[in-house]
């Protein structure tokens, strides 16, 4: 664990903005040594590196002492572990937490499903350049709300969330709605007025959704996603208006 | 592993090549390596126009994922080829010197730098 404890440098004076305080979490040395080199040579009046560590506790605990602005945190096959992590740092200063970016290498819109779970502010792909990185920093600082997330990813993998053609079966957002839908009990007609959609299309969604699940009806369907957590038992019960 | 020279060198000039995935690495690492090694020529090249960016620029050091192309290697090329696990372990080449680093930094890299710096400094 690194930290820095001089504070904020170049705090508000006058009309002059200080530096953004940002805490850095990433398990490979190689990238987090490099970017914060980076950002301490070329950034400094930008950004404050208050932190950097590659791991959960470290983070929690640098959190706790640094109270910094922005939260970049690395999240990897360790789902769980990182969702502890962020809950705990979230729970430091629970009237001022920091914005949390996450930066992954994930591109399985099944995973990045679970990702977008964790409940970041920003969201950035690995293959983004360092500028996006910054300017979706930017972006985060500046939005005060917190309720609009910002994501740099590469346009396949947005394709392949919106089309299915992931491979292995992944389901489109709206194969997703259909599923939920008849996982609730409503038959075609009622999930295509429901939708906005014409009964055909409802049963062009359904003959989808089946050979991608390898399935080959509404009720395997049903117990398939929910086995594998693409549904949950709270989507299904729901209260709708049919 | 070799030590950073107490001494910069400043006087030589050698092409460093970067095709580390993804773009925010190469990136990172490019910007750390100019400004060690302001006189060095950093390139930046995708795994997909690696090869290609070798022909261009004849590097006298490649930095890679997986897997240097072994017909740039027969060159007498230096080359660093980085895998990506829980940590980043990488595999050293340079004048029959090799070596593997387990959660590779950045000092470590320059570290290369500065030997094929060496090796290259008189144009060699």
């Amino acid at each position: 664990m690194e930290g820095s404890s001089t504070g904020a440098a170049g705090e508000a004076q006058g009309t002059e903005r200080r530096p953004v305080r940002v805490l850095l979490a990433d398990d490979h040395k190689m990238f987090r040594e490099g970017l914060a080199g980076m950002l301490a040579s070329s950034y400094a009046e930008e950004v404050e590196l208050v932190g950097k560590t590659d791991t959960g506790e470290d983070a929690v605990a640098l959190a706790r002492k640094e109270s910094p602005d922005v939260l970049i945190m690395q999240v990897d096959e360790k789902l769980e572990k990182a969702k502890e992590t962020l809950s705990q740092i979230l729970r430091v200063d629970s009237t001022s937490p920091p914005k949390v970016i996450i930066l992954t290498m994930f591109e399985d819109p099944r995973i990045l499903r679970e990702v977008m779970k964790l409940g970041p502010n920003t969201f950035v792909h690995k293959s983004a350049s360092v500028e996006e990185l910054l300017s979706a920093m930017r972006t985060t600082i500046g939005e005060p709300t917190g309720e609009n997330v910002v994501m740099v990813m590469p346009q396949g993998a947005l394709e392949e969330s919106e089309d299915g053609s992931a491979g292995g079966g992944v389901l489109t957002k709206r194969e997703l709605e259909v599923l939920v839908l008849a996982a609730r009990g409503m038959n075609n007609r009622k999930i295509a007025h429901h939708l906005g959609l014409s009964e055909g299309t409802v049963k062009r969604h359904l003959a989808n959704i089946y050979p991608k699940m390898g399935v080959g009806s509404r009720g395997e369907a049903v117990r398939k996603a929910l086995d594998n957590e693409w549904l949950t038992i709270h989507e299904i019960t729901a209260e709708v208006d049919q | 592993m070799y030590r950073r020279s107490a001494v910069p060198i400043t006087a030589a000039v050698v092409c460093l090549l970067v095709a580390i995935e993804p773009q925010m690495y190469r990136e990172v690492i490019a910007l750390n390596f100019r400004q060690e090694h302001p006189r060095s020529e950093v390139v930046l090249a995708s795994k997909q126009n690696l090869r290609a960016e070798a022909e261009s620029v004849r590097p006298h050091l490649i930095f890679a994922n997986g897997e240097v192309p072994p017909q740039l290697k027969e060159r007498g090329i230096f080359w660093v080829e980085v895998r990506a696990d829980d940590r980043l372990d990488a595999t050293i080449s340079a004048n029959g010197y090799s070596d593997t680093i387990h959660d590779v930094s950045v000092q470590n890299l320059l570290e290369v730098v500065d030997k094929t710096l060496e090796e290259f400094a008189h144009g060699g």
